[in-house]
């Protein structure tokens, strides 16, 4: 089967069809970003998006993904390797500790602010209840949102203003 | 020199982490690793008559399966502290056990191409165990004639000692009282969820040494017991730590790192990557273990307290590791926020057929805040104070000096803090109001706990640590350190520190995140609230020393004397003037190249 990651197309050995997403992310196009935490759709480290709803990859069979577009956290940096608003707002505002549920996080951070590019805290903290973080408390990951949501507003005003 | 004092810094792993390009030791992995897989006994007491191999090991792909018969058979602990309360005798964990003793305990393990086919393996061992009666709590485990966890070990008692008291005569002064109460007060079990489960990868090169990545907060400690597990001198092993998804104490005891090394010895040298699951991590790793304290509080109507008795139990689990240390500095912990007029502490640590428990987040004070804080309020409730005003009433002299150590208490702002805390929260009026309250659904309360706490492992252990700084030849500086990084933002601190010391900005000071036991300076690692401190002093150390070692190669090559200069940014200035002497640049590619005047600074 083909599977798009990235904006890129994979052949998946045939043998591996049967594997979850995250195995087959992990094990087959080396895309270490994605993190398993607990294997049973519980913590949301592993989330990816697809079709731009950020998912649990860790239980969820790879054909399930196959003519669906996947994004990782790798396809969340820009190409130049620059940050995206939202993992720059993770860095500014210390939303990071030991880095292990971050990458989940901002997977999660994406598809919420794609859908509402400006969420109240609640509905912040609605889009996390699946994520689990041991470190931080939550506290820095809201308001990184928060501060990304601003920064993303920005540049599509900007861009509104341009055109 | 406030290069870094007051400023704002982002942590030094920050882009790493949010770009998912930070290696933990699970994305080490390969196709070609073998992948080991632990069987965890089914029965939480019970002895292994038999284990049947002959179907895992016909399933293509199985490189071994291994049992107590092969390991070793030296006890251990997996505790690292060098001078543990595990005593000799209290050595009694194995690579994998013919007799679990709760359950999830290995007593197999198997190497195979693929974590599938590892899990093949073990379904198809097939075991047979005598299964043996088991003790989980407290009440069980200290019953008369209880089965015991440990032969070794009579009535289940890991350890009881240092029990101790103020005073010889402190029933005395505790009965000398207007109002006493007594109470018992018991935690739960506790597991640490750390987000990276339990993951070590281990290779053995063709000399024979051993190379263990591994997911840990205490590289050199595990490289000490793991060499012990196995029977191994030290110099054959090879500890590497890179970058770890939380630990919260239950990676500061060694985990599978032993083993693992022990399944690549088994397949030839092969890699092996040992992981656990979250279940497994939570059946068989540590916890921050359940405890029951038996408390009597006493007072006079001048609203003092008297004394305090209280037993401490704690509910050990099945092994010898921190546990009964825990206990202690819980028992500690508590003498520095109150004065009780008198006290006597009697802390125990049992063995049950549970989990093993081990350190987690403030090592025992969680358990014993938890406790005594209720028995205080319980007592100022008792006597129709303010359970405020009471404490605020009873708290420690500042200037208090730890009878048992001598040690002084030199930052006990307690009485500051809790008026400034009563103030925010306007304590006074809601106390009045809150009461009130008779109706709804949501009703609110008001509480306050004062904790003490001591940072490192003083007076108990030795506390060291190194730092390494290297100056580049463009100036900029390489710092290495023993201490681990485990989301705490040490590695951060530390550049800072560094920066700071030496005059120059913290861009400047890249900190080796990664831990080498082949290459790192010596630390015990992250525990204790210590490494802030104890590594922190050591590369302030360090950076004085090359501070002083660059400004007097300066003063040698310019002939300025070195008291009046300084390293400020990328350069070294005249102190007085801030005017460049020479960039910290020049004077690398001086002290490197200069073939009269270099010199290793």
């Amino acid at each position: 089967m083909i599977l798009n990651v990235n904006n890129k197309e994979y052949l998946i050995p045939q043998e591996h069809e049967g594997n979850t997403l995250l195995s087959v992310l992990r094990n087959d196009l080396h895309l270490m970003g994605t993190k398993k935490g607990c294997g049973t759709n519980d913590c949301g480290a592993c989330k990816v998006l697809l079709d731009g709803e950020a998912v649990n990859s860790c239980m969820l069979p790879v054909k399930k993904a196959a003519g669906k577009s996947v994004v990782t956290i790798e396809g969340i940096t820009n190409e130049d390797g620059s940050l995206h608003p939202i993992q720059q707002a993770f860095v500014d505002c210390g939303a990071i500790q030991c880095g292990f549920c971050t990458p989940g996080m901002i997977i999660t951070a994406k598809a919420l602010l794609d859908k509402c590019p400006k969420p109240t805290e609640s509905e912040i903290r609605e889009a996390l209840g699946g994520s689990i973080c041991r470190c931080t408390g939550y506290g820095r990951i809201v308001e990184a949102i928060m501060r990304a949501a601003e920064a993303l507003r920005d540049v599509s005003t900007e861009n509104e203003n341009e055109r | 020199m406030n290069t870094v004092k007051d400023k704002t810094v982002y942590r030094s792993d920050a882009n790493d982490k949010v770009s998912g390009k930070a290696l933990y030791t699970g994305d080490m992995y390969t196709g070609s690793m073998l992948v080991g897989k632990v069987l965890g006994s089914k029965y939480a007491s019970a002895r292994v008559i038999s284990i049947d191999r002959s179907a895992a090991l016909a399933i293509p792909g199985v490189k071994a399966v291994l049992s107590f018969e092969d390991t070793p058979k030296i006890p251990f602990t997996p505790c690292g502290h060098p001078y543990s309360f595990a005593s000799p005798e209290k050595k009694n964990m194995y690579l994998l056990t013919n007799t679990p003793k709760y359950v999830g305990d290995p007593v197999a393990a198997v190497v195979a191409s693929d974590e599938m086919t590892a899990k093949r393996a073990l379904e198809a061992l097939r075991v047979e165990y005598e299964v043996f009666e088991p003790v989980l709590t407290l009440e069980e485990a200290m019953a008369e004639g209880a089965p015991l966890v440990h032969e070794s070990c009579p009535g289940n008692i890991m350890a009881s000692f240092c029990e101790y008291s103020l005073h010889d005569d402190w029933q005395k002064r505790l009965d000398a009282s207007d109002f006493k109460i007594h109470g018992v007060y018991s935690t739960q079990q506790v597991q640490h969820c750390h987000m990276e489960p339990c993951v070590s990868i281990a290779s053995m090169d063709g000399s024979g040494r051993i190379t263990v990545t591994s997911s840990t907060q205490v590289p050199f400690y595990v490289r000490r017991r793991a060499a012990e597990a196995l029977g191994i001198p030290e110099k054959r092993l090879r500890i590497v730590k890179p970058y770890v998804g939380g630990g919260f104490g239950a990676k500061q005891d060694m985990v599978l790192e032993a083993l693992t090394a022990f399944l690549t010895m088994s397949v030839g040298g092969r890699p092996v990557m040992l992981s656990y699951s979250r279940e497994e991590c939570m059946s068989s790793t540590r916890t921050r273990y359940g405890s029951k304290f038996d408390i009597t509080l006493s007072a006079g109507s001048d609203g003092k307290m008297r004394g305090m008795d209280m037993e401490c139990i704690y509910n050990g689990g099945s092994y010898a590791t921190h546990n009964h240390s825990i206990a202690l500095t819980g028992a500690n912990f508590c003498r520095y926020p109150y004065e009780y007029g008198t006290y006597h502490i009697k802390p125990v640590t049992v063995y049950t057929n549970i989990t093993t428990g081990g350190a987690m987040r403030a090592y025992g004070a969680p358990q014993m805040v938890f406790a005594v804080e209720s028995s205080i309020e319980d007592l100022a409730v008792k006597m129709k104070v303010d359970p405020l005003q009471f404490r605020l009433d009873n708290l420690q002299r500042p200037d208090y000096v730890e009878p048992e150590t001598g040690i002084p208490v030199t930052s006990n702002e307690l009485r500051q803090c809790l008026c400034r805390g009563a103030e925010l929260i306007d304590w006074k009026r809601k106390k009045e109001q809150y009461p009130k309250q008779y109706t709804g659904n949501i009703r609110r309360g008001l509480g306050v706990a004062c904790l003490g706490f001591a940072c490192a492992t003083v007076p108990f252990n030795v506390e060291v640590s190194g730092a390494r700084l290297t100056f580049n030849e463009d100036g900029s500086f390489i710092l290495q350190i023993g201490a681990t990084e485990i989301g705490q933002g040490s590695d951060t601190a530390f550049a800072q520190i560094a920066a700071e010391t030496l005059g120059v900005d913290f861009s400047d000071v890249v900190v080796v995140s990664n831990q080498d036991t082949d290459v790192s300076p010596y630390d015990g690692g992250a525990f204790a609230t210590r490494q802030t401190y104890t590594c922190g002093s050591a590369i302030v150390k360090a950076a004085a020393e090359l501070s002083e070692k660059i400004l007097s190669y300066v003063s040698r090559l310019k002939c300025i004397p070195l008291s009046s200069m300084m390293i400020k940014g990328k350069n070294v200035v005249l102190a007085a003037t801030e005017e460049k002497v020479m960039s910290l640049n020049d004077v690398a590619l001086h002290s490197y190249f200069d073939k009269t005047k270099g010199e290793v600074l």
